[in-house]
């Protein structure tokens, strides 16, 4: 049997995707921008993202975060658009085969069109400077982040782990 | 919803958030505009190749040339081809002087403009060494990003997951992978490697299959049938049953491979092994008596641009004056198996500035001399300055 992503893994792409930029929080804009945990939550799962794609996507938006100047703001939605365009990328890289970024529309519930999709994706790459590799080194960085998270996990109280 | 997105985004503008600057979502890409383009170079399946120079720098004299490789946005709805995402990635972190660099990624104002910035080949464009460059390059990256791929998912994910066989041209696809095997090795990219030191001698493709069919085929013809003697076990491959193997039953890899050494062919036919368990690995092919027992003996890539390059004398290999095949090829030259001659002349002219140089060279090279002149009235016609970018003096000449 496969091992599927855990609840850790999306806690960790969540922390991940939320430090990349300072956003302001989603709850003072309109109601139509879901929570970042539960958009990483969905995504992810109707993706049917595998744990390494998740890896790689934490690994992709750390690489953003440093690149991006600490002084950068982005809008209510900016993480969520970091979050998608990283996965999109991060499958890509690792599978062979993937969703194309159309069906990450619907993925979305619709709220991305795909021309910004694809427009995020570049975006993305353009920050990365196209530097998309996960190296030994990178994997071990995100692997003990997500033991971490998988401790932070254990310790709360029963019933309330996301 | 994605109405009220927008809207939001432009109340957003309107009231005046402060916005992060712009530029900084595009990285450190440049623009396509600081590239003047000269040329179309050629086009292979991931895209069209231009010539162009960078404008960045103060004159045109100091320049630099490039090869921008436009990506090719075949399908919107995919996005980035997967293909193209991972030869960016591949190239950029490889760093060896073999291996073709991207130097940057670049765009343009629409957003399917994206363009790999590579060092410019000169040779690429007429010399048999075009062969190895850009038919070796391309090919053997695809195996290899596989398999490096392959080797991080064992990592984390039990069992590792099939790849997909539609990798590596046709002509280079090993047996194995055209019959389905979705756990290959190494050992494939040592099939392709095959398939290219045939081509390199033959001076044609060796096993140029049209479609898996008939790529089967063709190895068949030349190798021979599998059988489960030689090849324990391929019955079980899923798509064995489909292909049918009633050609010839003997190799004929030597007689089309006659103008090649003995050990040359001993290393084809080492390479085009049914068996990938049997087939020689990287190590074994490296310590193998074509390059040990047969001259011209391997050297650095440093030695063999003091052989091709130097304006005066050694024209490049490809440059005989010789007309080209059907398939693009220039015909076999001596030149560049005598190599290690023109090698050693050179140096001791660049050492120690022989004056007796050019009549030893003359008499040295009698029988090649028309062909020297075939090359320089090329070279005249053709305008072009090949194997300019091997700058082997390395300034010592200053």
């Amino acid at each position: 049997t496969a091992y599927t992503a855990s609840a850790a893994h999306v806690a960790l792409v969540v922390q991940a995707a939320a430090n990349v930029i300072k956003c302001p929080p989603t709850s003072t804009s309109t109601t139509t921008i879901p929570p970042l945990a539960q958009f990483v939550a969905l995504v992810a799962s109707r993706a049917r993202s595998t744990p390494e794609t998740l890896l790689i996507t934490t690994a992709l938006l750390d690489r953003a975060r440093r690149r991006l100047p600490s002084s950068a703001r982005g809008l209510p939605c900016t993480a969520h658009r970091l979050f998608l365009a990283a996965l999109v990328v991060a499958a890509k890289s690792a599978n062979d085969k993937t969703y194309k970024n159309k069906s990450f529309v619907s993925f979305a519930d619709g709220l991305f069109p795909l021309s910004e999709i694809n427009l995020m994706e570049r975006q993305l790459l353009g920050i990365l400077d196209y530097d998309v590799s996960f190296s030994v080194a990178d994997f071990d960085a995100t692997c003990a982040r997500l033991h971490e998270v998988e401790g932070a996990i254990a310790a709360l109280p029963v019933s309330s782990a996301m | 919803m994605a109405k009220r997105e927008l809207q939001e985004l432009t109340s957003v503008s309107l009231a005046r958030t402060p916005m992060p600057d712009p530029t900084n979502f595009l990285g450190s890409c440049v623009s396509v505009s600081v590239f003047e383009k000269l040329g179309r170079v050629g086009e292979g399946t991931y895209g069209v190749v231009y010539k162009a120079r960078d404008t960045r720098s103060a004159s045109t004299a100091t320049s630099r040339i490039v090869a921008l490789k436009r990506i090719r946005m075949e399908n919107e709805a995919d996005g980035l081809p997967v293909s193209s995402l991972r030869e960016i990635a591949l190239l950029k972190s490889i760093s060896h002087e073999n291996v073709v660099r991207v130097q940057e990624v670049c765009v343009g104002s629409s957003l399917d403009q994206i363009f790999m910035v590579m060092e410019y080949c000169e040779i690429d464009l007429a010399s048999l060494m075009d062969n190895v460059i850009a038919k070796l390059r391309p090919n053997k990256f695809l195996p290899t990003e596989t398999k490096s791929d392959f080797g991080l998912a064992r990592k984390f994910s039990e069992p590792p997951r099939p790849m997909t066989p539609k990798v590596v041209t046709l002509w280079y696809r090993s047996p194995e992978i055209l019959l389905g095997e979705k756990s290959y090795t190494v050992a494939a990219d040592m099939w392709s490697v095959g398939c290219i030191l045939g081509e390199l001698i033959k001076n044609s493709p060796l096993l140029p299959g049209k479609i898996e069919k008939n790529q089967f085929e063709l190895i068949s013809n030349l190798l021979g049938p599998p059988n489960t003697k030689i090849w324990p076990g391929f019955t079980s491959l899923p798509l064995s049953s489909l292909f049918k193997f009633e050609s010839q039953h003997f190799s004929q890899v030597r007689s089309v491979l006659s103008n090649a050494s003995a050990q040359a062919v001993e290393l084809v036919l080492d390479l085009l092994v049914y068996d990938p368990a049997r087939r020689i690995d990287v190590g074994r092919a490296l310590r193998h008596p074509y390059f040990r027992k047969e001259g011209p003996n391997p050297c650095l890539p440093s030695a063999l641009r003091m052989r091709l390059d130097e304006s005066s004398m050694s024209r490049p290999s490809g440059y005989d004056g010789s007309t080209k095949d059907e398939f693009g090829y220039r015909r076999r030259n001596d030149e560049l198996y005598r190599g290690n001659a023109v090698a050693s002349v050179l140096k001791r002219r660049l050492d120690g500035g022989d004056p007796d140089e050019p009549e030893r060279r003359k008499s040295n090279y009698t029988r090649s001399s028309a062909r020297f002149r075939d090359r320089e009235t090329e070279e005249l016609v053709l305008g072009a300055r090949p194997f300019q970018q091997f700058d082997f003096n390395n300034g010592r000449n200053k």
